[in-house]
């Protein structure tokens, strides 16, 4: 309870004082067991918490595209959003988390006296098959598209990889491109994140560019126009880098389509 | 006392009675309601049999009426569905009926058993026994389809891919409880020189297959991939044929039911084009209700016309939720005319309590937790949401992305106890991922998907399956394990404590029995 009160209040405090300037972020990382508060703002909206274990902060990691697994750790990078406290932490936006195989207890708190935020639908979602198919038009120029994944996994995401992967195989049938280039990355220079050695293997590059592969050919893209490479130790890059995630976007794959 | 009923669990004996008196009656909807035996000749299609079927045809059931629509009329007679095709006299009539909703009820089951000493096809010893070695004659041979409306489904070990290569399985099977004897036998079992795992599943309904057949989106977002394609055509798939998706078209699912259940050889071309044309123009689903009268009366859009002339495979949400066919019976609309002030009250209370269910269907949330397929591909695991998280597919509640899904109806501990069914354990090995939810060694009564995938995240999910015409073809879920509409609510109820009130649940029970 004592925790609680301490995050509210530093939550309070800090409403005004993260107001998201470049500058002004606060990237956190760390390794936790998530905690589940049940809020009800409609479907799909409870909370999702953690505690910081070396500062006792507890934290809303709510926005992540990946929710945790009640019963099993997450790794959480953010970056403090200085929003209102609507769950019971300091809320993190962005924020990514990986589902670790590291077991801990489930806990589950009340909604209590937070409301929730209700889900918001993302902005890019694909369009359902009935619907007239969105055409992509000349001119053409060389396109890239960075595809993130969760620590040590090739899962292609919910409403982010499937958006990407659906408009790269669309400019690929319009543009007729001479090649595209799959680059699978793996973050392989640990880190130390809460006493945890967080590094991936070069395995993991490959595993992500199979699935790339298998996504794309799916779609309809000639394997013979698709070349492969996977790399370790990536700088870090795209959008989540910008977002000052430089970490977590060492976790991607580039689509880069060549005309 | 009968109008009552539907509000009250407790009068379901009363209930019954009156139906197994094959007591004739008018009701408050007007329907004239008869037993089940005095239609039964018309009821049940054999095949071979020279009849025809009807552009619309309606069958009485205990909640009211189903009618099943046939694009134009048929003459049976040599028509592929409708014919042996194999050597156990089985067409594909024989558990496809057009009066259960073009499933075959535990009921009909039952009924073909007394009205021919168990010699139907339909009992054929390959699937329609417990096991084929056992004595045939014998009705406890026959116990999981006379109790619980089962066939014994038979995969390979290990599993296959479509194109008949061996999958690398990421799991290890032993079993563990094997009272139809079947998976420990000599020659069908899993250590014959042909392994086989046998489970046991319900045929589903081949009606309003267009949507069953159709794509919401181009992704499979359980897997994160596109959708699979056709090989044939190219065309992407549903993924949603069959509980184990083993059958990616319904050229590919005759063929499989074809071979295996009627024990036929391949079809021809010519067969399985007939069988295919049939299917995609049979729309079948509830159309009276006893107490609710007609089901597109009052502003309601029920039945099997609406299904027909509809688009396929768009998404509920909350602008358009599903079910909202039965929410114009929230408002006061004009009961049927004829009634008493009794009927009319009781129809009026009743059409309120099918639009509470609609209502409740779409927006009642609760806690869903470990359901593999839905908790692990990003929601988290509890994630909160409604019924139509998952059945949210407009006009049949299937899931517009195929639908395997672990409701924990197979997998221990969440499914019923299950002494009849077979247990096995399997366990994720060590170079795979464990399963999410339930770590390395998983018990249970069929591992679904998994069979057909071979992976440890598929053990237990079972493809969602349209909930059309379900008053017609009790009882639920692929092993049968919900002998009633209300054991489906009370099964939910439990697994994700919901804590239904009461009139929630008859509230459930009432829409289910119109759809």
């Amino acid at each position: 309870m004592k925790n609680l009160a301490r995050a509210i209040l530093i939550s309070i405090c800090f409403g005004g004082v993260f107001a998201a300037s470049a500058d002004e972020q606060k990237t956190i990382s760390f390794v936790s067991c998530p905690i589940y508060r049940d809020t009800d703002a409609g479907r799909k909206s409870g909370c999702w918490l953690a505690d910081h274990r070396a500062d006792g902060i507890r934290y809303d990691i709510t926005d992540s595209q990946i929710k945790p697994i009640a019963g099993r750790e997450v790794l959480i990078e953010g970056i403090v959003a200085g929003k209102p406290d609507t769950c019971g932490g300091i809320q993190l936006l962005p924020v990514r988390v990986s589902v670790l195989p590291t077991s801990c207890p489930v806990f589950l708190l009340p909604a209590e006296q937070y409301k929730g935020r209700p889900y918001i639908l993302p902005a890019k979602t694909l369009p359902p098959t009935f619907a007239p198919q969105p055409t992509i038009a000349p001119p053409f120029a060389n396109r890239s598209y960075t595809i993130y994944f969760e620590l040590n996994s090739d899962f292609l995401m919910y409403q982010h990889a499937e958006v990407m992967l659906d408009e790269a195989a669309r400019f690929v049938m319009a543009a007729k491109p001479k090649r595209v280039v799959i680059t699978a990355y793996a973050a392989t220079t640990p880190v130390m994140i809460s006493e945890y050695k967080i590094v991936e293997s070069m395995d993991v590059a490959k595993r992500r560019a199979a699935m790339i592969v298998e996504a794309l050919t799916r779609l309809n893209i000639p394997r013979d126009l698709i070349k492969v490479e996977t790399k370790g130790d990536p700088a870090p890059d795209g959008d989540l880098a910008a977002a000052g995630l430089g970490e977590a976007s060492k976790r991607r794959a580039n689509v880069h389509i060549e005309l | 006392m009968r109008a009552l009923y539907r509000w009250s669990s407790a009068k379901k004996s009363t209930r019954l009675s009156i139906v197994a008196a094959g007591v004739t009656f008018v009701v408050a909807s007007g329907v004239t309601i008869t037993s089940a035996a005095e239609d039964y000749d018309d009821r049940w299609w054999s095949p071979s049999s020279n009849r025809e079927l009807k552009a619309a045809t309606e069958y009485r059931n205990e909640y009211g009426a189903l009618r099943t629509l046939n694009a134009e009329a048929l003459q049976t007679a040599g028509h592929a569905f409708f014919t042996p095709l194999g050597s156990n006299g089985r067409a594909c009539v024989t558990c496809h009926q057009p009066s259960d909703a073009m499933s075959v009820s535990v009921a009909t089951i039952r009924q073909r058993w007394n009205e021919t000493q168990g010699k139907d096809p339909i009992f054929a010893a390959i699937d329609g026994s417990n096991c084929p070695h056992l004595p045939q004659s014998q009705k406890e041979s026959h116990s999981l389809l006379l109790s619980r409306g089962l066939f014994r489904v038979f995969r390979p070990w290990p599993p296959k891919n479509i194109d008949g290569t061996r999958v690398d399985p990421q799991f290890t099977i032993e079993i563990v409880r094997d009272p139809t004897g079947c998976n420990t036998h000599t020659e069908y079992g899993l250590k014959s020189s042909a392994p086989m795992v046998s489970v046991y599943r319900r045929p589903r309904p081949v009606a309003n297959i267009k949507y069953v057949t159709s794509t919401g989106f181009n992704f499979e977002p359980k897997n994160g991939l596109p959708l699979q394609r056709d090989p044939e055509t190219g065309v992407m798939v549903s993924g949603n044929l069959l509980a184990d998706s083993r059958a990616l078209t319904l050229k590919a699912q005759a063929i499989d039911a074809a071979t295996v259940h009627l024990q036929a050889a391949h079809p021809t071309p010519a067969m399985l084009q007939q069988i295919v044309e049939f299917e995609n123009k049979v729309f079948s689903a509830q159309a009276k209700d006893k107490f609710g009268g007609e089901l597109t009366a009052g502003g309601a859009a029920g039945g099997p016309e609406v299904l027909r002339d509809s688009l396929q495979g768009d998404l509920q949400y909350g602008g358009s939720p599903i079910w909202k066919e039965f929410l114009p019976w929230a408002k006061p609309v004009a009961a049927t005319q004829g009634l008493s002030e009794a009927d009319a009250k009781a129809q009026k209370e009743f059409r309120e309590s099918v639009a509470r269910g609609a209502d409740m269907f779409a927006k009642r949330t609760f806690l869903i937790w470990d359901a593999a397929g839905i908790t692990n591909m990003g929601f988290g695991n509890p994630v909160r949401n409604a019924c139509a998280f998952c059945h949210n597919m407009q006009r049949t509640g299937m899931d517009v992305a195929p639908g395997q899904v672990d409701l924990g109806t197979t997998n221990e501990p969440s499914a019923n106890a299950s002494p009849d069914l077979p247990l096995f354990k399997l366990t994720c090995k060590q170079n795979y991922a464990p399963h999410p939810h339930y770590g390395r060694v998983i018990y249970t009564q069929d591992p679904g998907f998994a069979l057909t995938t071979g992976k440890c995240i598929d053990i237990g999910k079972i493809t969602i399956q349209q909930m059309r015409g379900l008053s017609a073809r009790a009882p639920y879920f692929a092993n049968g394990s919900a002998a009633t509409l209300r054991e489906i609510v009370d099964f939910y109820d439990r697994r994700y404590k919901i804590n239904y009130s009461e009139q929630e649940k008859v509230d459930l029970v009432n829409l289910m029995s119109v759809l």
